[in-house]
């Protein structure tokens, strides 16, 4: 799954929203990071209407004004949980890794001068 | 409306006319809404985004996931191609000849007409190909199967036309009077067909064929590439997949029926101003025929699009 679409579920996870609302709460989700652009989030909501993962809940009109809600679906709901899921397994070895890369570091620094070691120690220290 | 909001309106004209009657109002109120909220920044970003998604729903138009569908797609899209190609060197080529008969002439204009129209399609086939073969392969083998799909259907249709048009063009035209008649009637045939025929009436498998079969003899026979003798088979099936991308745009909508029979109208132009001496000022018949024959396919688009509209 892509970004946009995760994003695009994860807010409508909390509630129905309409086109605009959308892009405003990914902003807001992302920290500011993630700003979607008309193409992006319409795009996106097509094909994850196409797979069922979210509906239009319902539209409002205001003369020529038209807001169409979203909402995601309980089939859209499981994918977002399994994708949840499926970072979380990546995140969980990601850090494990590191862990490890971690530990293995005073073994290199046996290996190396007392002057280079000395060094590398100040930048881990930095880090 | 505003200028911005014009602006946006000529922009989703690049979507499909019933996505548009749908989402256009949300569109336009969400950019409206981002607008009001005080962010005017990123006009040029929304507009490439929106061209963007806008031209990949016109590509992959009609491709309902089967991948005969999808590959029709793509043979639909290089006969678009096609027609552009031949409708840019219809109007170099009347540019050329109004030119030739204000001036008194180009000199040697039967070759000048065909090695400026031939130079300038190829040139421009050979810039689609080598951008098409290899985005078609890029796309299949990274797993976008639909778009990788269409760009191979294009591809087939556009190297197949490009076969077309040597048939068509090198010195294969008979100029007697027979041939003046079926140079003319062939290409026009479709249009008219196009024309006369009910929107709401789908042709039968059978039609299609036999369609698609006399229309191959008929272009053979016109350009007499049947006397090329062993490459009788091979030129065939080279004839056959442009046909054949006629014969599925009649049966499936009678605006493809019409603008593929701008692909081969070009070749009418063709025979007309060589018959006539090369350019339109040895001939009123030339001159005639290469003014009628895009101004009728104007006109009947025109009127098949309002009838369309109006329905």
């Amino acid at each position: 799954m892509r970004e946009p679409a995760f994003l695009i579920l994860a807010v409508l996870a909390q509630e129905d929203l309409h086109g605009y609302g959308i892009v405003k709460k990914v902003e807001s989700l992302s920290d500011g990071e993630v700003h979607l652009a008309l193409g992006t989030l319409y795009g996106a909501l097509d094909r994850l209407g196409e797979k069922g993962l979210v509906e239009v809940a319902r539209e409002e009109r205001q003369g020529k004004r038209l807001r169409r809600y979203y909402r995601l679906t309980d089939f859209g709901a499981t994918a977002l949980r399994q994708e949840i899921e499926r970072q979380s397994r990546v995140t969980d070895v990601a850090r494990s890794n590191l862990e490890a890369r971690r530990s293995t570091g005073p073994k290199v620094l046996e290996a190396l001068t007392p002057i280079d070691a000395h060094r590398l120690e100040a930048v881990h220290a930095a880090l | 409306m505003g200028v911005t909001d014009r602006l946006y309106s000529l922009v989703l004209r690049v979507y499909p006319r019933d996505f548009r009657r749908d989402r256009e109002d949300e569109l336009l109120s969400t950019l409206a809404e981002e607008r009001e909220d005080g962010r005017r920044r990123g006009h040029l970003r929304q507009i490439v985004s929106l061209l963007l998604y806008g031209g990949r729903l016109r590509w992959l138009r009609g491709t309902d996931g089967s991948w005969t569908a999808t590959l029709r797609q793509g043979l639909m899209w290089g006969a678009l191609v096609q027609i552009a190609l031949n409708a840019g060197a219809l109007v170099a080529k009347l540019l050329w000849a109004l030119g030739g008969a204000l001036l008194g002439g180009w000199g040697d204009r039967f070759t000048s007409i065909v090695v400026f129209e031939l130079g300038a399609a190829w040139f421009c086939l050979g810039v689609v190909l080598t951008v098409c073969w290899p985005a078609a392969f890029l796309l299949l083998a990274s797993g976008r199967r639909r778009s990788g799909l269409v760009a191979l259907g294009a591809a087939m249709c556009l190297h197949a036309a490009q076969w077309l048009v040597m048939a068509g063009r090198v010195g294969m035209w008979p100029p007697d009077s027979l041939s003046w008649c079926s140079g003319i009637l062939l290409p026009l045939s479709p249009l008219f067909a196009a024309w006369l025929w009910p929107r709401d009436h789908r042709l039968t498998v059978r039609l299609r064929i036999w369609i698609l079969s006399l229309a191959s003899v008929a272009y053979l026979l016109m350009f007499g590439s049947i006397s090329v003798g062993d490459l009788t088979l091979y030129w065939v099936l080279i004839v056959a997949v442009p046909l054949a991308v006629a014969a599925m745009g009649l049966q499936s909508d009678p605006r493809w029926a019409l603008a593929t029979g701008l692909v081969v109208i070009d070749t009418g132009v063709t025979l007309a101003l060589t018959i006539q001496g090369g350019d339109l000022h040895s001939g009123l018949l030339g001159f005639v025929l290469a003014l009628i024959l895009p101004v009728t396919v104007v006109l009947l688009y025109a009127r098949r699009r309002r009838s369309a509209l109006m329905a």
